[in-house]
C-alpha cells in the first residue's frame, strides 16, 4: 500500500510538475497563431522526454550515480565539458525564465510591476532550496501544480467544436496566412520547451537524491510513462484554449495576460484565481528545478560532494552555484527584458543543443557497466536513435530558422 | 571576432528593416496593423470581460500590457521611412487607425484602474470599431 501510495504520488507530481514557463508560452502562442495545427509536435516532444527521462532515471536507480557523473566519466571530461557549458548556459537562461514568469503571475494578482517582485521570488526560491527538504519541496510545488487542470476545465466550459479541434490536430502544414519556415520554427520551439535538458539532469540527480535503487524502476517507470504524458495534455489544453479564444479573434499570445484569457473567459474570476496559483507552483516548481540543475551538473562535472540530501556546509560548492546562477538569472531579468521574450529565446536555444544532452544519456543507457542487464531494448534504441536524428536536424535548423523567422514575428 | 558574429546573428531578429519599395512599405503596414488588431481585441475582450468575470488587477494588467505594445508597434511604424508617394498614402491611411486604437486602448486602462466598468463597457465597443477599421485595412493590403 506504501509502494502504491509512493507510485501514485510520484505520477501527481510529475504530472503537476511537467509545465513549465517554456510549455506555457510555446503552447499558448502556437495556439494563438496556428490552432491546433502543430499538436503532433507535442505529442512527439512528450515520446521524446519520456523515451530519454526513463533512460536517465534507469541508469540513476540502477548505478546509484546521476547521468552527468556517468556521462563525463563514459565519454571524457572535454565532451562533457561541452556537454557542461551548453546545458549551463541554457540553464541560466531558463533560471531567469521561470523567475521572470513567476514576477508576471504576481503582477497580474496585485497589479505591482513585475521587476519590484524579481528579487522576492528570487530570494524565495532560494531559501526553499536552502532550507526545504528535497522530497517535500518536489512535491508540494509539483502537486500545486496541478491546478493547472483548470485549463482543461476552462476548455470544456468553452465549448469548442471538438471535430474541428481534433481535424486541426490531425493535419500538417501551416495554414494559408502562414510560411513553412514560421511553422518549422513554431514547432522547433515546442521541441525545444517539451525536452528542455535540465529536466533530464534534474530528474535523474532526483532519483538519487531520494534514493532509488533497482527496485525503484517501478517509480521511474510510472512516473515518466504516465505523469508526462499527463503533463503533456495539459500542454494541449493550453494551446487548445488559445486556438479556441485567441486564434479566431487575431490575437497573439504575447504576453501572460493574454495567455490566461482563456481561462478567464471560460471560468470567470474563480477559474483566473485557480490559474495564479498553479501557474506560479508549475513555475516555481521549475524554478527549483532548474536552479539545482545549475548545480548538480557543475558538481557532478568536478566531482564534488552534490546534493540536499547531505547538509548545505557539506556540499557548500554545490550551493555557491546554485546561488549564483539565481543571482545571474535575477540580473538578466531585471536588465529589463521581456520575460516571455527571454522564455522564447531559452526554448529556442534549448532546442539547439538537444543533441548534446540526449546523445550521451544514449550511449550510458546501453553500458551494462551502469546499467548492467538493464540495457535499452532493441526497440527503445531504435526510437531513440530515431529521435537523435530528429534533434540533430532540430538543432541545426534552429538558429537558420530563428534568423530567416525574425525569431517568428 | 567569433562571438561578435554569433551575437550579431541572434540580434539579427530583432532589427527593423527599411522599406526599399512601395510593396515592402504595404507588407510592413499590414503587420503593424496586425499586431495593433491582437492588442486591439485582447483590450475589447478583457473590457467586455468586466469585473464579473476577471479579477480587478488582471484588468489593469492586460489592458497596460496591449497598450504598450500598440504604442511599441506604432512607433516602429511610424519611423519608417515611406518610399514613395504610394507609400505616403498608406501611411496617412494607417496612421490614424493606429492613433485611434491607442487612445481606445488608453481609455480602457484609465477606466480600469478608476475601476469606472461603465466607462470600461463603452471603451470595449470603441475597441470593437477600432478593430473592424483595422481588418479593413489588412484585407486591403494583404
Amino acid at each position: 500500500m506504501k509502494k502504491f501510495f509512493e507510485i501514485f504520488l510520484g505520477i501527481l507530481t510529475a504530472f503537476g510538475g511537467f509545465v513549465d514557463i517554456g510549455d506555457l508560452v510555446a503552447n499558448a502562442e502556437t495556439g494563438a497563431r496556428f490552432g491546433m495545427g502543430l499538436a503532433w509536435v507535442v505529442v512527439i516532444g512528450v515520446i521524446g522526454i519520456v523515451l530519454y527521462a526513463e533512460m536517465s532515471g534507469r541508469v540513476a536507480a540502477i548505478s546509484g550515480r546521476p547521468v552527468f557523473d556517468v556521462i563525463r566519466e563514459r565519454l571524457g571530461a572535454r565532451i562533457a565539458l561541452i556537454d557542461l557549458v551548453a546545458s549551463l548556459l541554457i540553464n541560466v537562461l531558463t533560471v531567469a525564465a521561470e523567475i521572470g514568469g513567476l514576477a508576471l503571475v504576481i503582477q497580474l494578482a496585485t497589479d505591482l510591476n513585475y521587476l519590484l517582485w524579481v528579487p522576492l521570488t528570487a530570494a524565495a526560491v532560494w531559501i526553499v532550496i536552502w532550507k526545504v527538504r528535497f522530497s517535500v519541496m518536489e512535491k508540494v510545488f509539483g502537486i500545486t501544480g496541478l491546478l493547472l487542470v483548470v485549463t482543461a476545465v476552462a476548455l470544456w466550459r468553452l465549448d469548442p467544436d471538438w471535430g474541428r479541434l481534433l481535424s486541426d490536430a490531425a493535419s500538417v502544414g501551416p495554414p494559408a496566412t502562414e510560411n513553412w519556415a514560421t511553422y518549422l520554427f513554431f514547432a522547433v520551439a515546442l521541441i525545444g520547451a517539451a525536452m528542455t535538458p535540465y529536466e533530464v539532469f534534474f530528474f535523474s540527480s532526483g532519483a538519487v537524491e531520494e534514493h532509488w535503487t533497482r527496485r525503484d524502476l517501478m517509480v521511474n517507470r510510472a512516473n515518466v510513462y504516465l505523469g508526462f504524458p499527463l503533463g503533456g495534455l495539459l500542454s494541449l489544453a493550453i494551446m487548445a484554449g488559445a486556438a479556441v479564444v485567441l486564434e479566431p479573434r487575431g490575437i497573439d499570445a504575447d504576453h501572460l495576460s493574454q495567455m490566461a484569457l482563456p481561462v478567464a473567459v471560460g471560468l470567470g474570476r474563480i477559474g483566473l484565481a485557480i490559474l495564479y496559483v498553479g501557474m506560479f507552483a508549475a513555475i516555481f516548481s521549475a524554478a527549483l528545478e532548474t536552479s539545482l540543475s545549475a548545480g548538480y551538473t557543475v558538481a557532478q562535472f568536478y566531482g564534488w560532494q552534490w546534493g540536499k540530501y547531505v547538509r548545505p556546509r557539506e556540499a557548500s560548492r554545490f550551493h555557491l552555484v546554485v546561488l549564483l546562477s539565481i543571482v545571474v538569472a535575477v540580473g538578466l531579468v531585471l536588465t529589463t527584458i521581456d520575460p516571455i521574450k527571454l522564455t522564447e529565446y531559452s526554448i529556442v536555444l534549448s532546442a539547439a543543443a538537444l543533441p548534446l544532452t540526449y546523445f550521451p544519456i544514449l550511449v550510458v543507457a546501453n553500458d551494462p557497466s551502469y546499467v548492467g542487464e538493464s540495457t535499452n531494448s532493441r526497440l527503445t534504441n531504435a526510437v531513440g536513435f530515431v529521435y537523435l536524428v530528429l534533434l540533430l536536424v532540430v538543432s541545426i535548423a534552429t538558429i537558420p530558422l530563428m534568423i530567416w523567422t525574425r525569431a517568428g514575428a | 571576432m567569433r562571438v561578435r558574429a554569433w551575437l550579431f546573428l541572434l540580434l539579427l531578429p530583432a532589427c527593423v528593416a527599411p522599406a526599399r519599395s512601395a510593396s515592402d512599405y504595404e507588407h510592413k503596414a499590414v503587420d503593424t496593423a496586425e499586431a495593433v488588431l491582437s492588442s486591439v481585441q485582447t483590450g475589447s475582450l478583457v473590457a467586455r470581460l468586466g469585473p464579473e468575470q476577471a479579477l480587478p488587477p488582471y484588468l489593469s494588467v492586460s489592458l497596460s500590457d496591449v497598450e504598450r505594445a500598440a504604442a511599441s508597434a506604432r512607433a516602429v511604424f511610424l519611423s519608417i521611412q515611406p518610399p514613395d508617394a504610394r507609400s505616403d498614402e498608406v501611411r496617412a491611411e494607417l496612421s490614424p487607425l493606429l492613433d485611434r486604437s491607442e487612445a481606445a486602448l488608453a481609455d480602457a486602462r484609465i477606466a480600469a484602474r478608476r475601476q469606472d466598468f461603465g466607462a470600461l463597457t463603452r471603451s470595449a465597443d470603441e475597441l470593437s470599431s477600432s478593430a473592424s477599421s483595422l481588418e479593413r485595412f489588412i484585407d486591403r493590403f494583404g
